[in-house]
């Protein structure tokens, strides 16, 4: 068993999730393995970091407003008994409103055109954090992970019922659940429970999303999130996309795809303009640019700056935004 | 932790009966992972009082409402994960620290070498992806089991435990755990 998996059944036990028997055996393989118990020593302590408290004073102020609160619908109740639908605890021929709580509600009518700033994407950023930590040991201790790349990403709906996503595959690894549209790749986000928005739809997509059968048309419209993200009406209802991003330069690139991903678990590839390259290097297509503050180079096209896209190169790190991908992968400004 | 659900839901019951000393207990036991998730939303500790507080209302309101379906801390984690998009969405924006001062985590240890950890992780936190941070909290902060915190972010429990795994292996290393200590 590769320390990659095996972390991830320790970062598991470790939340208390189940974890089937042969991966706790496997486990024994690794007892002696310094990365892991490294990597387990760094989970405790990890959470032997505090949270941040809460300010003084703030649990007073919680149960001031409350109290404000009751006597409001106490109040409420005695103008009004039996006719006021109030919400809130049980008080005799009061009649209820269960609020809204019970789901997600992103999605309200934006007909007004309400703006909302900035983003709920999925980024990695590439900056730096001061004294950089040891990323060169992190690349080293991937190395062994170069081959079949481990599909710890996205929960690709093939195994949560089984071992909870962490069952590694043989290379190369299954993509995470991505759709494109207009060759932009976004990963799903949080279902929408408001399905009356009057947004205006802009495309469609050919997807299966998750399931066995041919890929369907599914509606976009337009997010209420100026972040680059996208709705899809799916089999499961309205659901937020967010772009697959990743920043260097502090601007925001998004993944692309020359191929229309038409299943979750498709890898996206090269756009056809270009040319795959033929050697580990990039070339001939690509030049090798810069490095961002994790190690990961970044290619640029033959000619072309890359603050106009750049490549990243087959089987990153699988906590890149591209995954572990076994395709070169190519980076575009995101549109917004 | 099984116990905790039955005191919770013990809690609850009391609570929608009109009881305020036990609904004063839940806010107590609860309130931490609400404000954490709140801080680490905005990177602001006003907007995170303002959501912990919105939220607690928003429970308040809405006890008789609690079925038990799930237990309070997933209900609880939705409750919270909401007041903060909402918040979001009608124009409270997330700030971004521009000095030392304002990532002071507040109400920490008075302890250097635990505020200074606390202050690096929460500036490590901040360069997760929203998704990740999502994920990590709800497992590290409100104790949700991957399939209770899937079944609130809307994604299967394998991608939740892809996601707080991507997001330990990167606090690690942008906290540099894995070195020995002291090394």
């Amino acid at each position: 068993m590769r320390c990659i998996r095996n972390q991830a059944t320790l970062c598991a036990s470790h939340d208390g999730d189940h974890v089937p028997a042969h991966e706790l055996n496997e486990q024994g393989e690794h007892r002696d393995c310094r990365e892991c118990v490294a990597f387990s020593d760094a989970l405790d302590r990890i959470d032997a970091i505090p949270a941040p408290a809460l300010p003084d004073g703030l649990l007073d102020r919680i149960m001031a407003a409350v109290a404000l609160e009751r006597e409001a619908l106490d109040a409420a109740e005695h103008a009004h008994p039996q006719t006021h639908a109030a919400s809130g605890p049980s008080t005799p021929g009061v009649t209820r409103l269960v609020d809204w709580v019970s789901g997600p509600r992103m999605w309200r009518g934006i007909a007004a055109g309400a703006t909302v700033a900035a983003s709920l994407v999925a980024v990695l950023v590439i900056g730096s954090l001061g004294s950089r930590p040891q990323t060169a040991d992190l690349e080293t201790s991937e190395a062994e992970t170069s081959g079949p790349a481990m599909s710890l990403t996205y929960g690709s709906g093939r195994s949560s019922t089984k071992d909870d996503g962490a069952a590694s595959v043989q290379a190369p690894a299954k993509a995470p659940d991505y759709v494109s549209f207009q060759e932009r790749v976004f990963v799903p986000g949080s279902l929408l429970a408001d399905s009356t928005a009057a947004t205006p739809s802009i495309g469609s997509i050919m997807s299966a999303f998750g399931n066995a059968g041919s890929a369907v048309e599914a509606t976009v419209y337009r997010s209420p999130l100026t972040d680059g993200s996208i709705v899809v009406r799916g089999p499961d209802g309205y659901r937020l996309y967010s772009p697959v991003v990743r920043m260097l330069n502090s601007v925001r690139f998004q993944l692309t795809t020359g191929i229309p991903i038409e299943r979750f678990g498709t890898w996206p590839t090269l756009p056809a303009r270009f040319a795959p390259p033929t050697a580990a290097d990039g070339s001939p297509t690509f030049v090798p640019a810069v490095k961002d503050s994790l190690g990961v180079q970044v290619y640029a096209s033959a000619g072309q700056p890359v603050s106009m896209g750049f490549a990243i190169a087959p089987r990153s790190n699988v906590t890149d935004p591209a995954g572990g991908n076994p395709n070169w992968t190519w980076w575009a400004p995101l549109s917004q | 932790m099984s116990e905790r659900v039955r005191d919770d839901a013990s809690l609850v019951e009391t609570s929608a009966a009109g009881d305020m000393s036990a609904f004063e207990s839940l806010v107590r036991q609860h309130a931490g992972a609400v404000y954490a998730h709140a801080y680490r939303f905005f990177g602001d500790g006003g907007l995170a009082e303002d959501a912990t507080q919105e939220v607690w209302l928003k429970v308040f309101r809405s006890l008789d409402g609690f079925d038990n379906r799930s237990s309070f801390s997933t209900w609880l984690f939705r409750v919270t994960r909401n007041v903060c998009l909402d918040m979001f969405r009608t124009g409270r924006r997330v700030a971004t620290p521009a000095d030392q001062v304002l990532l002071e985590a507040p109400g920490t240890s008075d302890t250097a070498s635990e505020a200074g950890c606390s202050v690096d992780l929460e500036r490590a936190m901040r360069e997760l992806s929203p998704e990740d941070r999502e994920a990590f909290n709800a497992v590290a902060l409100f104790g949700l089991s991957y399939v209770d915190a899937g079944s609130v972010l809307g994604v299967p429990a394998g991608t939740v435990k892809s996601r707080v795994f991507r997001a330990r292996r990167s606090l690690i290393a942008l906290l540099s755990l894995d070195a020995k200590e002291g090394a």
